[in-house]
């Protein structure tokens, strides 16, 4: 059968292409002029990105932990069944003329990927187009071995721009009076116009279990945090959300029926476009909220994931055909059925065997990390 | 003439189809035809350049869809999605070309967006030169143009 197709008006072309893959989109930039310049275009490109976003993630980041080299596990959806079928592929990402020994993934968003080496520089990378850019550094008043930071990687819709939010904190020892003085600082670094501003203060404690990179949802980073009991020194848990257009912290409600001030070993994690966190309840069993209506406290549902002496340390990374939930635990990834209320171990080719903590989805896009930066010499600016 | 709730759809060949209101306006432009001008809720809708057995292609599929949206008990998301994976597979070349023309004309967003998405994933793997050869398109390239257009994206081959 003949696959000619008689004319098409543009306006349907262009409809079915903004349908294709990331890869054939720039694959099909040399099959005429016009193609090019309509496949290049940032409106083609924004156009591209906001039909890719649905809430099933392609791609898995992850940096492995022997050698700190990056890789990207695509997963793939579900074919007929077979017995030698193989649930994902993972490949390494090789960054033209890039050497840097990876230690975390901090935050993705649209197709870029915020990354942190070993030496604590940032990088913004497309791990499908494999253009990378380097972050600039801002001026710190921390001292790092008595502080530390918590970074959020996200997009404003407001002034369209990406964002790094970083929280820096630092103790001031004064020993006479044996307490401690917490500094906060938060910055913003914005890819648009390639420079940090300090806006200000960190509102809560950062004091939390496990100091985590924020988690971005609806122009919204959010991080675990806390805030003093004033009168009794205790301390309350909180997620604290960053908004990103004005640049304000707010506390999202979480689970009312939730004892506040026990709220430790948790993590938050976006699965199926709504805001999650869980509570490790006991060795076998992970208790996951999600948070149905963004900003709703009465939305918040629970469930429960049980297998015995598997779940131990394992922590969600994203759900799959709203049915799924992926896990992972440094060492492989597991998919939790809750329907059926059954786990499996997800047969992924060539992943590495031990893999760093923060594995996050990610999607695929065509935008380029260096998008805005049209000025090729940029000063760092003092801040 | 069609009775109350019901409209008649005429194809470009003369074939009539009596629908109900709900399922014709599933199409923004019937459903314009309609709000606008009462008398075409009356009479006869002419559906210019659309063949019968297009027409009776495109009110077979806004029929299961404007019932789906209706009682989605039972017409779940998931038989739906089945439905459409269905329903795109066994068109062949031809009538997938007719129905991306016609819902585009008559603005049926849902069935363009889905037979749009069949094209692109039967175009995705192609080499540029099928690319040019399907939709007509000559290559302005020079072969050296070509080349550093592609230098610019090794990672898409």
């Amino acid at each position: 059968m003949s696959d000619y197709l008689p004319y098409l008006p543009q306006e349907l072309i262009t409809e079915i292409l903004l349908r294709l893959p990331a890869k054939s989109v720039a694959k099909f930039r040399c099959v005429s002029k016009p193609w090019c310049s309509l496949l290049t275009s940032p409106h083609f490109i924004k156009s591209h990105l906001a039909l890719q976003k649905s809430h099933d993630p392609e791609n898995l980041i992850l940096v492995s932990y022997y050698d700190h080299t990056l890789h990207t596990i695509t997963l793939r959806p579900p074919t007929s069944s077979g017995s030698n079928q193989q649930d994902a592929v993972s490949r390494q990402i090789s960054l033209l003329g890039c050497q840097e020994k990876w230690d975390s993934v901090i935050g993705s968003c649209h197709g870029l990927v915020l990354l942190e080496t070993e030496d604590d520089n940032k990088f913004l990378i497309n791990p499908t187009t494999l253009e990378i850019v380097e972050i600039p550094r801002f001026s710190s008043p921390v001292y790092p071995s008595v502080g530390g930071s918590m970074h959020g990687f996200g997009h404003d819709v407001l002034s369209d721009d990406y964002k790094i939010v970083t929280i820096s904190y630092s103790y001031d020892f004064c020993f006479e009076q044996v307490t401690l003085c917490d500094y906060n600082y938060v910055d913003v670094y914005s890819v648009k116009k390639g420079t940090w501003r300090r806006i200000g203060n960190f509102p809560f404690e950062h004091g939390v279990a496990y100091p985590a990179s924020g988690v971005f949802l609806n122009g919204v980073i959010h991080w675990m945090a806390c805030e003093d009991f004033t009168e009794c020194g205790g301390r309350t848990s909180l997620i604290a959300g960053f908004y990103l257009d004005h640049e304000v912290f707010k506390v999202i409600p979480p689970p009312s029926c939730l004892d506040k001030s026990n709220l430790v070993f948790i993590k938050l994690v976006v699965l199926g476009g709504c805001l999650g966190m869980f509570v490790r309840c006991s060795d076998d069993q992970l208790d996951v909220w999600v948070m149905k209506e963004y900003g709703v406290q009465e939305s918040w549902t629970k469930f429960s994931i049980n297998v015995v002496d598997e779940v131990d340390w394992f922590i969600p990374i994203c759900l799959l055909r709203d049915e799924e939930i992926v896990l992972e635990n440094g060492e492989k990834l597991i998919t939790y059925n809750l329907k059926e209320r059954t786990s499996k171990d997800m047969v992924v080719t060539d992943a590495p065997e031990l893999f760093v903590d923060g594995t996050l989805p990610c999607t695929e896009s065509l935008l380029s990390p260096s998008f805005y930066n049209h000025d090729e010499d940029q000063q760092i600016p003092e801040v | 003439m069609a009775s109350k709730g019901n409209l008649t759809l005429k194809s470009c060949n003369g074939k009539e189809f009596i629908v109900e209101e709900k399922v014709a306006v599933m199409s923004t432009t019937i459903k314009n035809m309609v709000d606008v001008d009462d008398s075409f809720a009356q009479g006869v809708i002419p559906i210019i350049g659309v063949d019968g057995k297009i027409l009776a292609k495109l009110i077979e599929y806004c029929k299961e869809h404007a019932e789906a949206d209706e009682d989605e008990e039972v017409k779940s998301e998931e038989y739906l999605k089945k439905f459409d994976e269905k329903f795109v597979d066994e068109l062949n070349l031809n009538d997938l070309y007719d129905l991306l023309k016609a819902s585009n004309y008559l603005e049926i967003t849902k069935l363009l967006n889905l037979l749009c998405q069949k094209v692109a994933s039967m175009i995705k793997g192609k080499k540029p030169e099928e690319i040019r050869r399907i939709f007509n398109i000559k290559n302005d390239f020079t072969p050296e143009e070509e080349e550093e257009i592609n230098r610019q994206n090794p990672w898409a081959f």
